[in-house]
């Protein structure tokens, strides 16, 4: 078939004579392209050339031709394509209306049948049929079929109503008989008692008359009458009898059921038979045997679950200890507790004769005590016999001695001295000594009571206790008594910051640094180097436990304050008012250890290079702080490397650079502590914390003590196991040895007991099954109790009131 | 006779002076925040305290002291549109979940138990420091408290409920162990003002958000969370500490935060007691706002050239010297050491430096006596079916 068969359309047709013309174009250039009429010479070879040329221009032309034609026609079949698209979708929505139409229709038609066909209920209706109704009202004989109908309709239901109106009234008159019926039926259950009581009557008249007979008159008198009372009334019965017979002749039937129905009337008159004994026995065991059980087990075991256990506790004693009556009956000697510090003094005299010596120490002793106002601190000077070693206190070899003789707080070591004014004292910075110059000329004579090396050794005695004393005075009374206001401010101030007392510290030691750099450090050694001189002199007191870590990349929190470049110092600075929000307590990880006994944080920061060195605002370039009852912080500006342009921090910290840093943390540590600031002698300081720390310890405990047996008094809901009352006893004891211990001056010995007795206080105050129930008030009891008690209690008790009721009317009888 | 009396008076007079600044100070301040409500429906409970988390936080307060009692995990829970987050506001400006929070008791440990153990400190000895309040006579201590209520009772979780007597018995138990130097109690529940009713001890202040047979109405609800997001005494009390307490330096006073209260914008009657803080009312509202939802931190900065006694210049020499005397008799050590055994030398260089590390090998947990137990239970069951055999011959007997 030829193309032109197919295609007719008039608009292609242009195409396909343009496509032929270019067939034959092509067809003619490929014969003048054919190698078989290839031209041998070269002019020839130009002309086919140029031939070819032409025909391929004309090729060309032909072929853009054909390509504008094909894009038009593709333009038109888009076209005519779209049209297309359109015309459908007209004839979609034309036929979908159709559709919709005929569903329509249908449905329309449906309805229309099912309307037409319904079954209507009048049409069910049972009527009379159509002929009689026309029978009876003939002058519906010409209406139509519709009013037919409701004329039957109408005349149905006013039939019914005619019929249900009768059958109303039947029922009323069956309701009257029955009623009638009731009647009767009640006066014949009535004859048949009547009949009853005359028949007994009837029946007992035969042994009363042979008891008359027998001539016991007396007795049978009012039987007689009895028997008279009832023969009377017997012509009345019979006479009602007579009646009711005669009103039931009417039916035969009616009499066979009286008479049934007496004789069952009769049998359920009578009473029960009599209890057997054994019967009785039998419940009265049985009523014994819950009651039994209920009390001997149910009692018991109630009383015993819901009872809580109170350990006695000795409430007295323990409050006469907070109240600070502290009297204590140890030994079965009653002996006032009241926390004394006498410190013993030794006096050593190389160079004077024992007599002087006595005679100076009599003199000072005097000075002294004249010079002492805080009556339960006192000082008492003693010559020391020989020399002896120095500085126990550190070494810890005074807790061996403890137990004999009383500490020595100090030694005194009088040296004479020529050309010398006045008399001059230095204190040993390492040891627990005091060397006191003086011109020999000033060592008093026995006529005088009184001489200025005296007085100046009592005074320089006195200014070294001084600080201890207020303290102590303070902790004593909680209030203060120090001559100076300034000092006892200072003293409040100290105990603020210092942290409680507690038997283990923990000391943990942070490395931050906000680089990468350093990572490392010799904490081990340092801990070691600087720390453990410390810790160890303060073993007496409290255990430590020592943790450290080191956090790199350890930013400041983004709401702190930023240090700021200071010129004329050539550092950056922090503010003093910005150190509280130095540390970043929500990133850093300084959460608390998880053992027992409060943590002790110190902090070494090691800026970054770009911010070292980081210094305190302030004149004097500090680098380290106290946060009060917390911890310690240092900043620490260790040598930049500066090898490279950008300078970078070491990348581990030796333990020479961290001597500074350690130093001061140990200085922190002494002062988070507590430990006073004077005398400058640190064995002596330590000393006097262990004085202090005694005398807080037994406050503490003993107003703990008050306070349990407060709390034991106040709650009485609840329990008290007996480990408390171990723990109060154990307490107690080693309240009063400690006491004794202090009163003897034996202060370390003290400190060891009042430990134990915060210890032990602590634990029984905080016990653990020492938790109040919650509270629950009586009426809530009821409303457990009642409703599972109850149900079983009041058969219980009834059952027991009738027993007791019956025994005793059986006594009675 | 006359000088001692004048003596004592002088010292009467030093003491008064002294003692009443030092009564108010306070070293350290706790926060207690305790929501008691579980369920999604309550989502108000938990956004009330977390704001006032995210408030005692800003005012310098650190998660060491704060101890926060959440009973569920509204951030977690599935039908939270915003998962992950907490919001109380509908503006959902301020994630109140955010990336830093540290709750301390979360889902059934937030229990009435707990709760008094917290406060009064009788908890297991395993208990790690965090979750304990380990506030002493110097803390300030605030206790907030949100859940549905009644007439003295908050509820705790659906399943029990605390009285006003528990609570009071547990501030007294506080207060007989110095663990707080003053208290603020708030409450936001129904009928909140009858939970204060029953305190004792000295030294709190308590307010809460409704009187008597008075709800505590919830503030607005977020659509899109689909519950209400805070309730209205709370987001009044807030308003006021974050409009107006911008810093822990803030000088305003309790007596403002209280004066701050709207009856009408809050729909019940918030209430106050005074009665138990020493100089009543008129002292109680002098008390800074940041007395209780800020941090005091004295810091004490040490100086290197002052040369007073206990600075740290004069205590670096003395603990330098303490550590060289250490180092000397180290030394001593060391060479007696050496003399006696040499051999060992190396291993007894210092017996108590080397950190010794003891791997505990693995021991019962409970030393409960096993056969003991059995014992009892053999004889019990025994008993029982002797009861039984002779119920049942004698019964057959008699039969």
């Amino acid at each position: 078939m030829a193309i032109s068969e197919i295609v007719q359309d008039p608009s292609l047709l242009p195409i396909l004579q343009t496509s032929a013309e270019t067939l034959a174009q092509c067809q003619q250039l490929l014969a003048l392209l054919d190698p078989a009429t290839a031209p041998g010479s070269s002019p020839e070879v130009q002309e086919v050339s140029l031939a070819v040329s032409r025909q391929q221009k004309v090729l060309f032309a032909l072929l853009a031709r054909l390509r504008g034609q094909n894009r038009d026609a593709t333009l038109r079949v888009r076209e005519t394509k779209q049209a297309t698209a359109e015309a459908r979708q007209e004839i979609d929505r034309l036929h979908l209306q159709l559709q919709n139409l005929y569903y329509e229709q249908r449905h329309l038609n449906g309805e229309i049948t099912a309307c037409e066909s319904y079954d209507h209920k009048y049409l069910s209706l049972p009527l009379i049929p159509i002929e009689e109704f026309l029978a009876i009202h003939p002058e519906h004989r010409e209406s139509s079929d519709h009013d037919l109908m409701v004329a039957r309709i109408n005349h149905e239901h006013a039939e019914r109503e005619k019929l249900e109106q009768a059958r109303q009234e039947l029922l009323k008159r069956k309701q009257a008989l029955i009623a009638e019926n009731k009647k009767r039926k009640d006066d014949l259950a009535n004859l048949d008692q009547d009949l009853e009581r005359f028949i007994d009557v009837s029946l007992s008249r035969d042994p009363l008359l042979c008891t008359i007979a027998n001539g016991e008159y007396q007795a049978a008198k009012p039987i007689q009458k009895i028997f008279e009372k009832e023969y009377y009334n017997v012509p009345a019965m019979t006479g009602r009898n007579g009646e009711l017979a005669s009103s039931q002749t009417s039916s035969p039937a009616a009499d066979d059921v009286t008479t049934t129905m007496s004789s069952t009337k009769a049998s359920a008159q009578r009473l029960p038979p009599p209890e057997k004994a054994e019967a009785v026995r039998t419940r009265t065991g049985v009523i014994a045997a819950f009651w039994l059980v209920i009390i001997l087990f149910g009692f018991p075991i109630w009383w015993k679950t819901t009872s809580i256990y109170r350990a006695r506790l000795p409430i007295q004693e323990m409050i006469d200890w907070a109240d600070g009556k502290r009297l204590t009956v140890y030994f079965y000697v009653v002996q006032a507790c009241r926390p004394v510090f006498p410190l013993d003094i030794h006096v050593e005299t190389p160079s004077l004769p024992p007599s002087e010596a006595q005679h100076l120490i009599r003199t000072t002793q005097h000075a002294l005590d004249d010079l002492n106002e805080f009556s339960a601190h006192h000082l008492r000077l003693k010559l020391a016999e020989g020399s002896r070693g120095e500085e126990p206190y550190i070494d810890g070899e005074s807790e061996t001695g403890v137990e004999e003789k009383a500490d020595t707080t100090l030694v005194v070591k009088l040296l004479p001295e020529d050309n010398l004014a006045g008399p001059r004292s230095e204190l040993h910075a390492d040891t627990s000594q005091l060397d006191v110059f003086y011109p020999p000329s000033q060592v008093p004579t026995f006529s005088s009571s009184n001489s200025p090396l005296s007085s100046f050794i009592a005074e320089e005695l006195q200014k070294l206790f001084a600080e201890e004393k207020t303290t102590i005075s303070h902790i004593i009374s909680s209030s203060s008594s120090s001559p100076s206001p300034e000092l006892a401010e200072d003293i409040g101030r100290r105990l603020r910051r210092t942290l409680k007392y507690a038997d283990t510290y923990h000391l943990a030691f942070s490395l931050f640094t906000p680089g990468a750099e350093p990572s490392s450090w010799d904490i081990e050694g340092a801990v070691q180097e600087y720390l453990t001189p410390l810790l160890e002199a303060f073993s007496p007191i409290s255990n430590f436990s020592v943790d450290t870590q080191v956090q790199i990349h350890a930013a400041f929190a983004p709401t702190a304050p930023l240090p700021t470049f200071d010129e004329t110092q050539a550092a950056w600075t922090l503010k003093k008012e910005d150190l509280s929000a130095f540390i970043n307590a929500a990133e850093w990880p300084l959460s608390p250890s998880i053992g027992a006994g409060p943590t002790i944080n110190f902090i070494l920061y090691v800026p970054s290079p770009s911010q070292a060195p980081l210094v305190i605002q302030g004149s004097h370039q500090a680098t380290s702080w106290i946060v009060p009852q917390w911890g310690g912080v240092v900043l620490l500006n260790p040598p930049l490397a500066l090898s490279d342009p950008s300078p970078r921090n070491p990348k581990h910290l030796s333990r020479e650079s961290l001597r500074p840093a350690f130093l001061t943390f140990s200085h922190q540590l002494l002062t988070l502590l507590g430990t006073p600031t004077t005398p400058a002698s640190l064995p002596f300081r330590l000393q006097t914390l262990m004085r202090v720390r005694a005398a807080t310890l037994l406050l503490s405990a003993s107003s703990t003590m008050g306070s349990l047996a407060r709390l034991t008094e106040s709650l009485p809901s609840i329990p008290i196991p007996a480990t408390v009352a171990a723990s109060v006893s154990t307490t107690l004891a080693h309240l009063s040895s400690a006491c004794s211990h202090l009163r003897e001056g034996r202060f370390a010995a003290a400190l060891a007991a009042a430990r134990v007795a915060e210890g032990e206080a602590e634990r029984s105050f905080f016990e653990k099954s020492m938790v109040g129930q919650v509270y629950f008030p009586d009426e809530h009891k009821i409303a457990v109790y009642l409703p599972l008690l109850g149900p079983i209690g009041v058969p219980l008790l009834v059952a027991l009131i009738k027993e007791i009721k019956r025994v005793v009317a059986s006594r009675r009888s | 006779m006359r000088f001692s009396n004048t003596l004592v008076q002088a010292v009467c007079l030093v003491c008064l002076l002294v003692v009443l600044p030092v009564a108010a100070e306070h070293t350290s301040n706790w926060a207690v925040l305790v929501s008691t409500s579980r369920f999604w429906f309550n989502y108000r409970h938990l956004a009330n305290v977390l704001s006032l988390y995210r408030t005692v936080k800003r005012l310098g307060i650190p998660d060491s002291q704060i101890i926060l009692m959440l009973p569920d995990d509204m951030a977690c829970n599935p039908r939270n549109a915003f998962p992950g987050t907490v919001y109380s506001n509908a503006d959902r400006a301020v994630d109140l979940y955010g990336d830093n929070i540290e709750v301390d008791y979360r889902g059934y440990e937030v229990t009435v138990e707990n709760f008094i153990r917290l406060l009064t400190d009788r908890l297991d000895e395993d208990v790690p420091r965090s979750k304990r309040l380990g506030s002493d006579a110097g803390s300030n201590v605030l206790v907030y408290m949100t859940g549905h209520g009644g007439d003295r009772f908050l509820k705790f979780q659906d399943s029990e409920e605390i009285g006003a007597w528990d609570l009071a018995d547990a501030f007294g138990q506080m207060w007989e162990k110095k663990r707080y130097n003053e208290l603020l109690f708030m409450i936001d529940t129904c009928q909140a003002n009858t939970m204060y009713t029953h305190f004792y001890s000295p030294n709190i202040i308590a307010t809460g958000s409704s009187a008597l047979d008075q709800s505590s109405y919830s503030h607005h609800a977020d659509n899109d969370v689909g519950v209400a997001v805070i309730d209205r005494w709370t987001y009044y009390v807030l308003e006021f500490l974050e409009n107006q307490v911008t810093s822990a330096n803030s000088k305003l006073t309790l007596g403002d935060l209280f004066d701050s209260y709207d009856e009408s914008k809050i729909h019940s009657q918030p209430g106050l007691r005074w009665d138990l803080f020493p100089g009543g009312e008129q002292e109680g509202r002098l008390r800074t706002v940041a007395d209780f939802f800020g941090n005091v931190q004295n810091v004490e900065v040490e100086d290197g050239n002052v040369t007073e006694p206990g600075s740290l210049k004069k205590d670096l020499d003395e603990i330098a010297r303490l550590v060289e005397k250490w180092h000397q008799r180290d030394q001593v050590y060391q060479s007696f050491l050496d003399n006696n055994q040499t051999t060992e030398n190396q291993q007894h260089i210092s017996p108590q430096r080397t950190v010794q590390r003891r791997n505990a090998g693995a021991t019962k947990m409970s030393d409960e006596k096993s056969w003991e137990k059995r014992a009892i239970g053999v004889s019990v069951l025994g008993a029982c079916i002797a009861v039984w055999l002779t119920g049942s011959i004698l019964g057959r007997t008699s039969a």
